[in-house]
């Protein structure tokens, strides 16, 4: 705003206001003669007592001829003045002249929000943040296409970036849409928006996740572009209504889908104060976990391995550090989570319950940023910046942890006691605008882990994954990215208990993948995606070796299985009206394995239909299928970096399994409040199951101990969010039961005796609460609390005296559950200073885990010390957990 | 109007940190199902052995089995078969003893052919169970039992190393021990309240006598049974021989390792459906319930009833051949053992007058209190709690075992 000041009062000095043709004629007339602009204003400014400021336009030749009684003069003058584009405004018997057309085409769109001038702000505040109707840029109208080549009737491609006004960041999500509501698009991962507008007058919005809506006329002649810059809402002033999130539900129709944006993960208070975005994809409806510290989840009632969690694309098969207490996602690069948990577009495949996409920011486009920081548990470097400016950039993050002190506070038996573990993680993240229409982006992670549980046995994992992106802008109606990534996961364990059978014994996944994605819009009635994508796969089920030179292991490696799963989409959103829209894809997914004739594979749908009775109430339906060819091998409810994953062959059975679901979604009190209802009902086929007694590692033969199993699932999730004003975030409510078969008879030693049981995370009641209350700029209290039904588990039905020791007799299997689960998480936020000039800014979090101390029991179990059995409850996080975090922004 | 990036360097305190994890105690009030059948014992060829049979019970309730199941399990009858038509009848007179946990067959298989496949019949009137016909396996040799003392002398591992002919290496330890242990207080005095007998000699008023030939209350010995289910697999080893194998830890707290502790180890070879079984089993036991810890699952052993084989028993009959090894652990060489700091309450020192009174209270006299000036018998005996006094009070007597090396009494 200043800068505008300065240049006004620059054009006034500068401004050759000499009057030299004007006159007082002889019949009272008055006025000026073949003036120029500036000759005019001299004369206005002669005529007015008060100050007048003016911005010269030297492009401004017209001459100013006026004749007039004087009284009526100045009125004329500013007749004249407006008819020829300038903006007169005046404040405090001040007088302020501005041409707007001749700044637009140099600020950026919406530099200025839209929000309304509040009682307290005063003309001047007004004028200078540009607020007054003349001035708003939102007010311009933007030209798009040819005017000379304009038609007359049908409709225009317009594409563009949206991108973040001080850093250049591409936003991802913010949504674009006719002000009439028949029209809407949303930005992908690259800021990058298309859609078809009708030729001629319409005025289009921009809103997006605590960024400040925007509101532009545009004229549309033809296809163009219109790159937008947005800016971060400022919570000092009342705030923007932010519409996005909220409305996105009346305008697309899939369902089931689920954002988390990094500031919304940053406020949920989580355990020792460390942000983590998979914890917080666990407060959203319809994902449940078997407990605390775990970081496998379990979506609408499926497996933990049936998630597909994308980092930046590439797949991440441990998702997380110290077995399930931290993620690995480093808070400070990332950018958004998104979950789709129901309508699972077509371009993702091969996992039967959920798509997980984490993204990464890119670097800042302007300037070198960086943050240090000191955690509990972690500490972070991170850095970015541009390496040319606003061409490319890059975002480097790394995160390492000194942790051994905590597991001083575990107990025996969490497994963690005599613990040490340690972690690194590092991203890397590269993105080069080559022009308006293409850019690329690379990308890298690494993460590394080990710990022990004792002196003699020793885990490890990592995870490599390496990417390169190409997106471009084929035409105005098509665009395509490219991508190609390696993902690698490893895994070892080195066991020198006894030095003579002293091993190391490894297992990985290596994946190499390429991806092919267009998405065209065929009309505006008919958007279409489609591409090829396919995965080879090179997996290692385990190598078994001796480990010191005492050893007399036997080396022993099993065969590498290798594999391709490749698959060709389409699909078309077809918006038959203002009302209804429909989104139908074919999915055709093909499994192949070198030295394998045998044909897997199969046509995967995607259905999802949405009918708006108005623009604040809608219904949706879906129906999808997914088949899933790679399979975790686990003999425990939690997910554990042990767990080995095979691939699908003549023994295994790919997974199958489909899903129906439909919702009711309405906005109430002035598009603030979201609520939804959605229920869903699912099957899948063929999920690997284990047999008693089942050897799990190195088992050449293992599919003689696997089963397979039927999975049936549903619920219903009801939800209220609010994402905007002092008070936000979500309350939801769950009903949903998952339940597990075995397919086949075995008779003896069947499961269950082949009778339906429940899956680990079958938690039928599950009440979540996120919220952020905002008492002022400064002060803020986030609320999370959880409730949810006990988990099932398998305890003993009776004991027996067996060769001089007590045994536990087993039979059915997760037949009885542990006490419900209760926490409350609360955390006081505050930020210093609000004053955004300021270099540094100190805020800091208080915040306590657990805050009624209650023991939420993670597992019960039983335990015979030859005498006598006795029962036991494990409950992780058994107290209140306080923590302070000083957060320094810069 | 510039954007803060919330970048941060972060500062995180634990205002204070507590103890943040916990096991707890925890009997919920299930509904078991008791009265499975359970057998428990192997055919072990060339030697005497047990086999008992019993039901399993709920966990809360010892009490639960039915009156027809208790019938059942009382009126069973037990015998082996062999491959050739063979049939071995129990010892015990009636087919089966009672005991405490239930039906207890004896068979003597001395002269048992070791190359025929042998099972287990049992007879009830629910109908007819019998095990999986299985031979015998060659039990290997025992190349040395040791044990070694962890680095923190907090436990004391017992190991062993054998090896066997042939590929199949599957395991399976079982350990009888004995130890002896002392009271806490020696004494070479006894009480003889008056009527009773000092060496066959009858008494007429309270009297603290001397023991002769080295009596004493001091030294006891016990036994038992490792319940540890002990077995181990040469599968991934390239060659079948175990090596220092740990086979159970004991604490330096543990009375069995106060004085002299024996082991006494034997080993047989299982088959391949027997290895799986003790693994699950164990796994169902012990290893349940931590953060990994893999589901315990349901487990079948090898006996059926032939009438109705959807009838779940429990255990596994196998056939074996054994092989012993007898190990040591002398107190007086490793010094291993700690004293645990029990509350002893202090002597209540005492005249002729008082003894019965504390007899009656369940104390007994230790040594004399001297005249510290003459070093004579001052007649006043310091007196402590039976318990500390009487090892037949803890967990043995005085029943030394025929091999004991050593020369207590």
């Amino acid at each position: 705003m200043k800068s505008k000041l300065r240049v006004c009062l620059l054009a006034l000095l500068l401004a050759t206001c000499v009057p030299d043709a004007y006159a007082q004629t002889p019949d009272g007339s008055f006025g000026v003669y073949k003036a120029s602009v500036d000759e005019l204003i001299s004369f206005i400014r002669s005529e007015i007592s008060g100050d007048v400021y003016c911005v010269g336009d030297t492009t401004d030749v017209k001459s100013y001829t006026i004749r007039v009684p004087r009284e009526e003069f100045l009125e004329r003058a500013f007749a004249e003045l407006k008819a020829n584009g300038y903006a007169i405004t005046e404040y405090g018997g001040k007088w302020f002249i501005t041409r707007s057309s001749g700044l637009a085409t140099r600020l950026p769109a919406g530099y200025f929000d839209e929000r309304k001038p509040s009682a307290a702000d005063t003309a001047l505040q007004k004028y200078l943040t540009g607020e007054t109707t003349v001035m708003t840029f939102q007010n311009k109208v933007y030209e798009i296409g040819d005017p000379d080549a304009a038609r007359k009737t049908g409709r225009a491609t317009l594409t563009g970036y949206v991108r973040d006004v001080s850093s250049g960041e591409p936003l991802a999500g913010v949504s674009v849409y006719l002000e009439d509501g028949s029209t809407f698009a949303q930005t992908d991962g690259y800021g990058f928006y298309k859609m078809t507008l009708p030729v001629g007058a319409v005025r289009l919005g921009f809103s997006g996740y605590s960024l400040e809506d925007i509101k532009l006329d545009l004229q549309v002649y033809g296809n163009g572009s219109l790159d937008v810059l947005m800016k971060e809402k400022v919570f000092s002033l009342k705030g923007a209504v932010i519409t996005s999130e909220s409305m996105s539900s009346h305008r697309t129709p899939q369902m089931g889908i689920e954002k988390v944006r990094i500031n919304t993960i940053k406020a949920v208070p989580m355990v020792f104060g460390e942000t983590d975005a998979l914890k917080v994809v666990m407060t959203l409806p319809g994902v449940k976990s078997v407990g605390e510290a775990s970081s496998g989840f379990n979506v609408r009632g499926g497996a933990t391995d049936q998630n597909l969690i994308l980092f930046n694309g590439g797949t991440i098969y441990s998702p997380n550090h110290m077995f399930g207490i931290l993620s690995a996602f480093n808070p400070d690069v990332i950018n958004d989570v998104e979950l789709y948990k129901s309508s699972i577009p077509v371009q993702y495949g091969g996992r039967i319950s959920s798509v997980l996409e984490v993204s990464s920011r890119d670097g800042n486009s302007r300037k070198i940023q960086g943050s240090l920081g000191l955690g509990l548990l972690t500490s972070r470097l991170h850095l970015e910046g541009p390496i040319v400016k606003d061409r490319t950039t890059f975002i480097l993050g790394g995160r390492t942890t000194y942790s051994n002190w905590i597991f001083r506070l575990l107990p025996e038996n969490s497994s963690y006691a005599g613990g040490k573990a340690s972690f690194q993680d590092v991203n890397l993240g590269l993105s080069h605008k080559v022009n308006e229409r293409n850019s690329i982006h690379a990308y890298g992670y690494f993460s590394r882990d080990k710990f022990s549980f004792s002196n003699d046995t020793t885990y490890r994992y990592r995870n490599i994954n390496g990417s390169l992106k190409w997106h471009s802008v084929i035409s105005d109606r098509l665009s395509l990215t490219a991508s190609a990534g390696y993902d690698s996961y490893h895994y070892g364990i080195e066991d020198k208990f006894n030095d003579h059978a002293a091993y190391t014994l490894n297992t990985s996944v290596d994946q190499a993948w390429a991806k092919a994605h267009f998405k065209s819009s065929l009309s505006d009635a008919h958007t279409l995606e489609y591409g090829v994508s396919g995965t080879w796969y090179d997996l290692n089920p385990g190598s078994y070796h001796p480990y010191g030179e005492l050893s007399i292991v036997e080396p022993a490696d099993l065969a590498h299985e290798r594999a391709l799963e490749a698959a060709i989409y389409a699909s078309d959103t077809w918006r038959l009206n203002e009302h209804l829209s429909l989104e139908a894809g074919l999915r055709w997914s093909q499994f192949l394995r070198p030295g394998e004739s045998r044909f897997r594979g199969g046509p995967e749908i995607r259905l999802s239909g949405k009918y708006s009775f108005n623009d604040v109430t809608s219904v949706k339906a879906g129906f999808n299928t997914m088949h899933q060819y790679i399979h975790r091998i686990s003999n425990s409810i939690n997910v554990t970096p042990t767990d080995s994953w095979r691939l699908t062959s003549d023994r295994i059975a790919p997974q199958t399994g489909w899903q129906a679901a439909a919702g009711f979604y309405r906005t109430l009190f002035d598009n603030t409040v979201d609520i939804s209802l959605e229920g869903y009902y699912k099957h899948v086929k063929h999920y690997v199951d284990y047999k008693s007694g089942a050897v799990l590692v190195m088992n050449p033969d293992l599919a003689d101990d696997l089963v397979e199993t039927e999975n049936r699932a549903y619920g219903v999730e009801l939800m209220a969010r609010k994402s905007v004003g002092k008070l936000n975030g979500w309350v939801s409510y769950t009903y949903s039961r998952s339940r597990l078969r075995e397919m086949e008879d075995r008779g003896v030693g069947t499961i269950n005796g082949g009778a339906w049981y429940s899956a680990p995370h079958d938690k039928p009641h599950d009440v979540k609460v996120v919220a952020n209350y905002r008492f002022t700029h400064r002060y803020s209290i986030s609320a999370n609390l959880d409730y949810a039904t006990g988990r099932p588990v398998t305890v003993p039905v009776g004991r027996y005296w067996h060769n001089g020791g007590m045994k536990l007799v087993y039979s059915e299997r997760n037949g009885h559950r542990i006490p419900d689960y209760f926490r409350l998480d609360l955390a006081l936020i505050i930020e210093p200073s609000h004053y955004l000039r300021q270099l540094t800014h100190l805020s800091f979090t208080i915040g306590c885990y657990n805050v009624t101390g209650r023991k939420n029991p993670y597992s019960i179990y039983y335990t015979s010390d030859g005498q006598n059995v006795q029962g036991h409850m494990l409950s992780v996080f058994a107290t209140q957990i306080p923590y302070v975090n000083f957060n320094l922004k810069f | 109007m510039e954007k803060k990036r919330r970048h941060s360097l972060v500062f995180a305190l634990a205002a204070a940190m507590l103890a943040t994890a916990c096991v707890y105690d925890y009997n919920p009030q299930i509904d078991g199902e008791g009265g499975f059948m359970i057998v428990s014992g192997d055919i072990v060829l060339g030697e005497q052995f047990t086999i008992s049979l019993s039901n399993s019970w709920s966990l809360v309730d010892t009490n639960d089995t039915s009156y027809e199941r208790m019938r059942d399990l009382y009126s069973s009858k037990m015998h082996i078969e062999d491959s050739r038509g063979g049939r071995y009848e129990s010892i015990n007179a009636s087919g089966g003893g009672m005991t405490e946990y239930g039906n207890v067959a004896t068979f003597d298989m001395s002269g048992a052919d070791l190359s025929l496949e042998y099972r287990l019949v049992i007879e009830n009137p629910r109908g007819t169970y019998a095990s999986e016909w299985e031979t015998a396996l060659p039990p290997g040799q025992i190349d040395s039992l040791s044990y070694r003392i962890s680095d923190d002398r907090s436990t004391v591992s017992i190991n062993v190393s054998s090896h066997a002919d042939g590929s199949d290496g599957l395991y399976r330890w079982t350990v009888s021990e004995d130890w002896e242990y002392h009271s806490d207080f020696y004494t070479d005095r006894f009480f003889i309240p008056a009527g009773g007998y000092y060496y066959g000699e009858r008494c007429d008023v309270d009297m603290i006598a001397t023991y002769r030939n080295g009596d004493n209350l001091y030294f006891c010995w016990s036994k038992g049974v490792r319940p540890e289910t002990m077995i181990a697999s040469t599968d991934m080893l390239s060659e079948n021989r175990v090596v220092d194998h740990q086979l159970y830890t004991l604490g330096c707290y543990d009375e069995r390792v106060s004085v002299l502790y024996s082991a006494k180890v034997t080993q047989a070879r299982l088959s391949r459906e027997a290895y799986d079984y003790y693994m699950v089993q164990e796994r169902n036991s012990s290893d349940v319930g931590g953060l990994f810890s893999p589901e315990p699952s349901e487990l079948r052993g090898n006996v059926r009833n032939l009438d109705d084989p959807s009838e779940k028993v429990l255990g596994y009959v196998s056939v074996l051949q054994t092989v012993s090894e007898r190990l040591f652990i002398d107190n007086a060489r490793t010094r291993f053992y700690k004293r645990r700091s029990q509350p002893i309450p202090p002597p209540d020192t005492l005249a002729i007058d008082s003894w019965r009174m504390a007899y009656m209270s369940g104390k007994l006299p230790t040594m004399p209190i001297l005249d510290p000036f003459t070093g004579e018998e001052t007649g006043y005996f310091e007196w402590y709690p039976a318990r500390c006094v009487d090892c037949r009070y803890g967990s043995g007597g005085k029943d030394k075992p025929d091999f004991w090396p050593n020369d207590d009494i």
